[in-house]
């Protein structure tokens, strides 16, 4: 057991904080905050690294990256969500969709979707989950219908994230079979959003711009070519998605950038003796380490070869629900002048961080499987409970 | 970074697993509880034939010169067995102490006893309305001819009717960080020993200290023991960093019963049948189950840290560099790693226990069952080595607040 990076490591994390702090702009407040221009800088900042090679550090050589080891990935995915996510909705590129790609893709599908993901010039959306099918994604009925060379697909998706960004592509979960039962007979396919029949209404939600939506498919065709992964085999494909998901986001690291800004704050408005503040701070600091070292472990047991899906649901839990109290606590913290939480705001303390950090996560516990259903995903993996409802 | 024990470490946790499975039943633990001596000598034998009395000692003193992690991987599996030892008190708080402070003399004349098995010293450091271990005491030591006279009462003391000798902590000047350190004989004039009960499973007494003779050669951390290689840690540094030993290897300990307690938990909620279905099937059930296993998670891994920490700061230590200003509440090193752990630790454990009982019904409330074998444990633990509000104070301070 080693608690330590190496200096390699350590030397590789320098270098991209450096980066960042030459990169991001002086009133950057992070890709979520209620700013429609941060899109824009995300697209310019991920082809800036794209060119410089630096975007895929983490991805294999061949398919562009420089093979970083996990431990680099995971300090540059640290720097990235702590400072706001510069990377926009391509950190799902990064994270999962190329690596599921890379995973299940033929030559052909690697060679066309990889490359613009490294150069940094393309956003994706995922359409999984539809009005009748949340947790139970199983359930969904989005119908593609096979026509030998093409798919045409029929149906209505919610929730694609960044889908209005726009999104040029679509990682999209269907029912090829509906007579095969329930997880057999789904099918994943690579979408393009230009596709004559698909109608994208965004939603608007409690954090102000537009990123989730619904997203409507009036028999769209999809060739054949752009079926990822066996046909009627799309559940297999998507479940290894979802691991990655779960641990790709290291959200610890957002959390305890916005611990060390409140602590920063009550220092300079001198109230860092209050022995209520030292506690609540103190207390929130303690559970970033835990979720960050709740990762590692997960991460660790990725290194030596392992499929942590247990481990990778303990840490989720920790994270989302570490976020949400950060939240919750650093406004208690702040008090009535934490009601203002628009960066737009003149007196709004630490320009809204805290209160963006409640708003955006109070569906944190929901998306990528929500709290119960990863506590359902633990009672059975580690604990061999029976199937609860 | 890798967050997995290592092949050696996973043996030592299998060896002593296999030796509590076999050696150490349920049934035995209650017996032992309820004898004079409160420990199993055939125990106490196999620790000590195994090397763990020794681990953490310098291979001078005949030790294993392993680390605080070793130990809490050791302690963490006895703890699952809820097995009662005086291992903790001795070889890791006593042993520390007295490893720090310690002239060479002092060093030679207990460690090599201590680390194999052959003599148990315990440390006396709380007294009466004491909140935590960190409290300033009252025991106080007066000149008197060549010597010292130690007046006082210490309570909470562990395995003090076995032991050989006691590291009893003593107020002291500011430049000593406030704590002195005595070597005491149980059996000297003037020390009487009364049991006390905690239901925390080890026997645990008041020591009424009066006008007991201590030598000049008895004093820890003495400025004229010329004799050291380097200079003495002052008692309140080696108070500081023996505390945070103590503290993680005992919530390695209280992690190995809490982790029972799921176990048993898990077991229950898998057989116990309400309702026609397993009571596992309620979800409410399988949640408290997986609420005590993502707390535990979380607590193992704040633990095996503060010891990595701990290890990587008694490197430096043992390079001489033990900070000869070290004061009580900042010792070198792991002082965050070991506050997050224990303050953490604290609310975890009190939750996984109140989850276990919950989840057991009627039953876990009797005597007859295990749960409460570790139940009561898991107690003395949360109000041992510190709240969680001193704790989370540390870790105030260790960020600059
Ligand atoms: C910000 C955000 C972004 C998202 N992005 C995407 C995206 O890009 N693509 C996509 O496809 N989806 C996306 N989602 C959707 C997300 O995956 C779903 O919201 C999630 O799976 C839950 O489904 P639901 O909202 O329909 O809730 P429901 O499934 O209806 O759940 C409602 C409540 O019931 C509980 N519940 C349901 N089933 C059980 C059970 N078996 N046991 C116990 N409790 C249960 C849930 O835990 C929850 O508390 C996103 C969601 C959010 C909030």
């Amino acid at each position: 057991m080693d608690f330590a990076f190496t200096e390699d490591d350590r030397a590789f994390g320098r270098r991209f904080a450096e980066l960042l702090d030459e990169k991001l702009p002086p009133d950057w407040q992070g890709f979520f905050a209620e700013d429609r221009e941060a899109l824009a800088f995300t697209r310019e900042f991920c082809r800036d690294l794209g060119r410089a090679g630096l975007l895929t550090v983490s991805w294999p050589a061949e398919y562009g990256g420089q093979g970083a080891g996990l431990w680099k990935q995971t300090l540059l995915r640290e720097l990235m969500t702590a400072s706001g996510e510069p990377r926009g909705p391509q950190y799902m590129n990064l994270n999962y969709i190329g690596p599921l790609i890379m995973k299940f893709g033929t030559a052909e599908q690697k060679a066309r979707f990889l490359p613009p993901m490294a150069r940094g010039e393309v956003i994706w959306t995922q359409g999984f989950s539809e009005p009748d099918a949340g947790s139970d994604l199983a359930a969904l009925r989005t119908r593609a219908v096979d026509h030998g060379d093409h798919f045409v697909v029929t149906g209505q998706k919610i929730w694609s994230s960044y889908a209005d960004s726009p999104a040029d592509w679509n990682l999209l979960l269907v029912r090829t079979n509906p007579d095969a039962g329930r997880r057999r007979g789904m099918s994943v396919l690579l979408v393009d959003m230009t596709s004559p029949g698909i109608t994208v209404r965004p939603i608007e939600s409690m954090g102000g711009w537009h990123e989730i939506n619904e997203v409507f498919y009036d028999e769209v065709r999809v060739p054949r070519d752009c079926l990822l992964g066996p046909l009627d085999e799309g559940w297999g494909v998507i479940g290894s998605g979802l691991t990655l998901e779960r641990i790709g986001i290291p959200r610890y690291a957002r959390a305890q950038r916005v611990v060390e800004r409140l602590c920063d704050h009550v220092r300079e408005t001198g109230r860092a003796g209050e022995p209520d503040v030292r506690q609540k701070l103190a207390d929130l600091r303690v559970r970033c380490e835990a979720a960050k070292l709740l990762a590692y472990r997960a991460i660790s047991l990725v290194a030596a070869g392992a499929n942590p899906v247990a481990e990778a649901s303990t840490a989720r839990i920790h994270a989302t629900l570490l976020e949400q109290d950060v939240g919750h606590v650093g406004l208690e913290i702040l008090g009535a002048s934490g009601r203002l939480g628009s960066p737009a705001e003149d007196h709004a303390p630490l320009h809204g961080l805290v209160k963006q950090q409640w708003v955006h996560n109070i569906p944190a516990t929901i998306g990528a499987g929500t709290l119960e259903i990863q506590k359902n995903i633990v009672a059975q993996t580690a604990l061999g409970l029976p199937r609860s409802r | 970074m890798d967050l997995t024990l290592t092949a050696e470490q996973r043996l030592l946790a299998d060896t002593v697993r296999d030796l509590v499975e076999r050696e150490c039943p349920p049934d035995l633990v209650r017996e032992i509880e309820k004898s004079e001596r409160g420990f199993g000598d055939g125990h106490w034998k196999t620790l000590a034939d195994l090397g763990l009395t020794g681990l953490l000692l310098g291979e001078e003193h005949g030790g294993a010169g392993q680390g605080v992690l070793d130990l809490a991987v050791v302690a963490e599996q006895l703890g699952w067995g809820a097995m009662p030892t005086p291992l903790l008190a001795s070889a890791v708080f006593a042993a520390s102490l007295i490893d720090l402070a310690g002239s060479a003399a002092q060093r030679a004349r207990w460690l090599p006893a201590i680390g194999a098995g052959t003599a148990i010293a315990t440390v006396a450091v709380l007294e009466p309305g004491a909140r935590d271990e960190w409290g300033a005491p009252d025991a106080a030591l007066t000149p008197h001819g060549a010597g010292h006279r130690l007046t006082g009462t210490k309570i909470l003391v562990p395995y003090a009717q076995v032991a050989d000798v006691l590291v009893v902590v003593v107020a002291a000047g500011a430049a000593d960080g406030g704590r002195g350190l005595v070597l005491v004989d149980p059996g000297a004039p003037g020390v009487t020993l009364r049991r006390q009960h905690d239901g925390g499973g080890e026997p645990v007494f008041e020591v009424v200290l009066r006008d007991v003779e201590v030598a000049a050669a008895d004093l820890l951390a003495a400025p004229a023991a010329a004799d050291l290689p380097a200079a003495p840690a002052v008692a309140g540094a080696a108070l500081a960093t023996a505390l945070d030993r103590m503290t993680v290897a005992s919530l390695a300990y209280a992690i190995g019963g809490a982790q029972r307690a799921l176990d048993l938990s898990v077991e229950h909620a898998r057989s116990r049948r309400q309702f026609g279905q397993p009571i596992g099937a309620f979800q409410s059930v399988a949640h408290r189950c997986v609420d005590m296993f993502t707390d535990l998670e979380a607590c193992r891994y704040l633990c095996y840290q503060a010891a990595w920490k701990l290890d990587a700061a008694g490197q430096l230590d043992a390079a001489g560099q033990l900070d000869a200003a070290g004061q009580l509440d900042a010792p070198g090193g792991a002082d965050f790693e070991v506050a997050a752990a224990k303050s953490f630790a604290n609310d975890a454990i009190r939750r996984v226990f109140t989850h276990a009982h919950q989840v057991h019904g009627a039953i876990g409330f009797s005597m007859e069952h295990d749960l409460q074998l570790h139940s009561r444990r898991g107690k003395t633990f949360e109000l041992s080595y510190g709240g969680s509000t001193w704790h989370r104070e540390r870790v105030a301070r260790a960020l600059d607040l």
